[in-house]
């Protein structure tokens, strides 16, 4: 594969000017979904009836005048989403029959933005891993080399915008799971500040840490698909009333004097040879383009993953709790511990989690005070081969779990928005990613950063 | 306090049982154990961090979707 995939962009740009049929766009990406299963799994269902039928909408919409911010753009959600009529599987045995009776908050806003909704994809079973390998569904296989893992959660998301099959997907992030498989398949992934994006008619890990975000190819499809995505929501509490800012707008904004906050404690002291190399060629041309690096020393991270852990194992366990006490052995043999263990968890630490979350939350807004955004990578390591259980780094073998994790997930406790960014290759082609973290609802400053990088780098554009 | 001591699988299983009604296969119980004692040794800084008089970061209205 090599010819390169349009943007959200181009193609919404050719169907609003009738240059192309949405039809037309729908068909050739349903094409491309179906010749790529067989060997990389993206999808747990394709659903070319109704991707038909949303293209019939939009060229309709268009006969009639109408200019659509996502007009004909294909589009497809990580199987935890509701699509009414289709189950959402959850990626598990124990939900495969659960029929959505109407669509996801997030699924509408992109479907009457014009959007043509291509199917559900693969996940990490219930969310709660991070590589892809998937019992019920087949295992996601990265898209640059299926002998390894594509990432998760949200694998199938990462997977179908690397190979080209949709400019945009959606994907959940608890601890990493849009970050660290965009990072694993050479996409651009965005975490937005927690409420940022309404959750509602997607299933829960942790109703407190779960965050609704674009995997697209550029950062400037990441903005637009934002824009849409973002706003308050009566269905969900915690979506935020605050002005939606207009992304794609801000964009263009030069980076000079841009505050770059590196921290090598935790962040960089052990890292694969490849991706600190890579990730401090992508610092060195952030400062080509005027922007300044600020030493900086989050605080309290051992006890944000402590935290992290004390919250998310009850959280899940609560709600999957009766489906455990039924169905036990439906669940996955490395998810049925994770769900179990999280019953015997003491309230007194999921409280105690609660509420160091606002200390945590108070110090490091003062190390952001001093900074714009955080700069990391996104992962120590590059996509490992199915079945691997430690990554091998400096200072010896480390499990994965806290490998591809401990990076993202403290921005998870907090909330903070951060989007991994294709940054460069390994020696062995695996695609590598660094992550930008900012302020809360700080999204305008990550996203302008990630483009800026961007425009001077072709990392984003390569494909498989 | 004490240090602690390794959750068994004879714990988690009688815990199953005896606070959830749910009994628990022994590979079960065995796999719960081991993850409950790695979580515990991940959770020991926090369990140290001086809380004061925080309260937790919560989410509840009384009036529903009115924050």
């Amino acid at each position: 594969m090599s010819a390169a995939a349009p943007t959200c962009l181009e193609i919404a740009a050719d169907v609003n000017s009738r240059k192309r049929s949405a039809r037309e766009v729908a068909d050739a990406a349903l094409a491309r979904a179906e010749k790529f299963q067989d060997q990389y799994r993206a999808f747990i269902k394709i659903t070319p009836e109704i991707a038909r039928r949303h293209a019939a909408r939009v060229d309709e919409r268009i006969k009639k005048g109408e200019k659509l911010p996502l007009a004909g753009v294909p589009f497809a959600v990580k199987d935890l989403f509701d699509l009414e009529g289709v189950a959402t599987t959850y990626g598990a045995k124990v939900f495969a029959d659960r029929i959505a009776k109407s669509d996801a908050t997030v699924v509408k806003k992109l479907v009457d933005a014009g959007g043509v909704c291509l199917g559900k994809l693969n996940l990490h079973e219930c969310a709660f891993g991070f590589t892809g390998e998937n019992p019920t569904f087949g295992d996601a296989r990265n898209p640059w080399d299926p002998a390894r893992i594509a990432g998760g959660s949200s694998s199938g998301s990462a997977i179908a915008v690397a190979l080209g099959i949709c400019p945009l997907t959606l994907g959940s992030d608890t601890g990493g799971s849009i970050r660290q498989p965009s990072a694993l398949c050479g996409v651009t992934g965005l975490k937005p500040t927690y409420g940022r994006v309404s959750r509602a008619g997607g299933l829960p890990l942790s109703w407190t840490m779960d965050h609704v975000g674009p995997i697209t190819r550029t950062a400037a499809d990441a903005a637009l698909a934002l824009k849409i995505l973002a706003g308050p929501d009566p269905a969900d509490e915690t979506a935020s009333r605050r002005l939606v800012p207009d992304y794609p707008a801000e964009l263009s904004a030069r980076i000079r004097g841009l505050r770059i906050g590196v921290m090598h404690r935790w962040f960089f002291e052990a890292l694969d040879a490849d991706v600190a190399a890579a990730v401090s060629q992508g610092l060195e041309k952030l400062f080509s383009l005027g922007a300044r690096q600020v030493e900086v020393n989050l605080p309290l991270l051992e006890e944000a993953l402590g935290a992290h852990r004390a919250i998310i194992f009850p959280e899940a366990s609560a709600f999957h709790r009766p489906f455990l006490a039924e169905r036990s052995a439906d669940y996955a043999d490395d998810i049925r511990p994770l769900l179990l263990a999280g019953l015997f968890m003491p309230a007194v630490d999921y409280l105690g989690a609660l509420r160091a979350r606002r200390i945590i939350r108070r110090e490091w807004a003062k190390v952001f005070e001093n900074i714009d955004v955080l700069l990391t990578p996104t992962t120590p390591v590059t996509a490992t081969k199915f079945g691997q259980q430690t990554a091998d780094l400096p200072g010896g073998a480390k499990p994965l779990v806290r490998a591809y994790l401990d990076l993202t997930l403290p921005f998870n406790l907090t909330g903070y928005p951060a989007i991994s960014n294709p940054c460069g290759f390994s020696k062995s082609g695996l695609p590598i990613g660094m992550q930008l973290v900012g302020r809360p609802f700080s999204e305008s400053t990550v996203l302008r950063v990630a483009h800026q990088y961007q425009q001077e780098t072709e990392w984003h554009a390569r494909f498989p | 306090m004490l240090d602690l001591q390794p959750v068994t699988s004879e714990t988690v299983t009688s815990m199953a049982v005896q606070m959830l009604g749910m009994p628990m296969s022994q590979a079960n119980a065995g796999a719960t154990a081991a993850l409950l004692n790695g979580l515990a040794a991940d959770m020991q800084a926090l369990r140290k961090l001086p809380l004061g008089d925080e309260e937790p970061a919560t989410t509840y209205a009384a009036v529903e979707g009115q924050p």
